[in-house]
């Protein structure tokens, strides 16, 4: 319920404030918002799951916003960023889908 | 593919099974403070949401921004290659007055005055005015692919006014010598390397008694009544008295060189 609560504030406060995002940090910011939502599903699942830690999940969230950016980073600096940007995205969407899988178990017993 | 499987597999963070197992049974003092820290973090995904979106919305109307930028770029390039060739052709006029000032002092100066004069007036070196035809050309009015002129139908309009008897003609103020040429640039028609937008007025200095009917016949001239008949391309032809052909400003010969002694 609070992490709900918190959602909707950030996006709140993210439209009102609509900041301009830095041209060197927009190649990370999509990166870094699918590895936060990663994070989230996971933190979902493990709540479904009864094992949820607020802790592990500030740890992961933070973790995985942090290295998706670093990988971004080091491609761009190797000069395969876009092809390390859709590893990383494909790595995180099969881990979405996968939570999601056993969310939706969770909710629909199916 | 046992990367893959793992991957598979655990999708959930390790840590979570970890916490649980070596959670203590009672309750847990840190709670307050974590909970703090769920709500900074689900904050800050919001934020990275809304500030992703609105990003990715915003960059629309930039690439329009740019687009405007652009034409209006190339707008002041235009302008400026317009005023440059004006300047060009008083500069061409002063030089022009300049030579035959001097060359009318003696009196094979003015024999020679009288050649160039007559070698102007037909390589284009000078404007001209007389009767002629005036021929508007433009698009079909729902100007799909086939009803668009090419850079071949103006060719064509054009020969078959050399062909009329014109003797000097300029298509949207830019007089056609034996240097210049009509293309195609993706979609426009260049004459003389500028871009024209239709309509395509073409000037033609001729006899305007005869002029009609030998364009009619000429093979440019049916070329270009089969695409008024079929393709709705609209094209008017009127006879005008006096007619402005207007100097190519830009003839000269950069590497031609009179052969031999004369």
């Amino acid at each position: 319920m609070i992490a709900v609560l918190g959602l909707v504030i950030g996006v709140v406060i993210g439209l009102l404030v609509a900041p301009d995002v830095p041209e060197w940090a927009q190649p990370y910011l999509p990166i870094a918002v699918v590895a936060a939502l990663d994070a989230v599903f996971g933190a979902l699942r493990a709540f479904l799951d009864g094992i949820f830690d607020d802790k592990v999940f500030v740890v992961s969230f933070v973790s995985n916003v942090l290295i998706a950016a670093l990988i971004v980073y080091l491609g761009d600096q190797l000069g395969v960023g876009s092809q390390l940007s859709t590893g990383v995205v494909v790595v995180l969407g099969i881990r979405i889908f996968t939570n999601m899988a056993a969310i939706r178990r969770h909710v629909f017993r199916a | 593919m046992s990367l893959l499987n793992n991957l598979m597999d655990h999708p959930l963070d390790e840590g979570y099974a970890v916490a649980a197992r070596t959670r203590p049974k009672q309750d847990r003092p840190a709670r307050a403070r974590h909970r703090v820290m769920l709500v900074a973090a689900t904050l800050v995904l919001g934020f990275l949401l809304a500030i992703a979106a609105s990003q990715n919305y915003r960059s629309a109307p930039e690439a329009e921004k740019q687009r405007k930028e652009l034409i209006t770029r190339i707008n002041q390039a235009d302008t400026r290659l317009s005023t440059m060739r004006t300047q060009q052709s008083q500069l061409a006029d002063e030089v022009r007055r300049l030579q035959a000032s001097g060359l009318s002092n003696t009196s094979s100066g003015a024999a020679l005055q009288q050649q160039l004069d007559a070698l102007e007036l037909q390589t284009g070196a000078i404007a001209v005015t007389g009767q002629g035809l005036k021929a508007v050309v433009d698009d079909a009015k729902n100007a799909d692919k086939e009803g668009r002129l090419l850079d071949v139908d103006l060719q064509q309009l054009v020969n078959g006014l050399w062909t009329a008897g014109a003797e000097a003609i300029s298509v949207n103020g830019h007089r056609l010598t034996s240097m210049t040429a009509i293309r195609g640039a993706g979609s426009a028609i260049t004459v003389d390397y500028s871009s024209l937008t239709p309509p395509y007025t073409v000037l033609a200095i001729g006899d305007t008694a005869t002029m009609p009917a030998r364009f009619a016949q000429s093979s440019g001239g049916q070329w270009v009544q089969y695409l008024v008949s079929n393709f709705d391309v609209r094209m008017t032809i009127t006879t005008e008295e006096s007619l402005l052909v207007p100097a190519d400003a830009t003839i000269a010969l950069r590497y031609a060189k009179v052969s031999g002694p004369r």
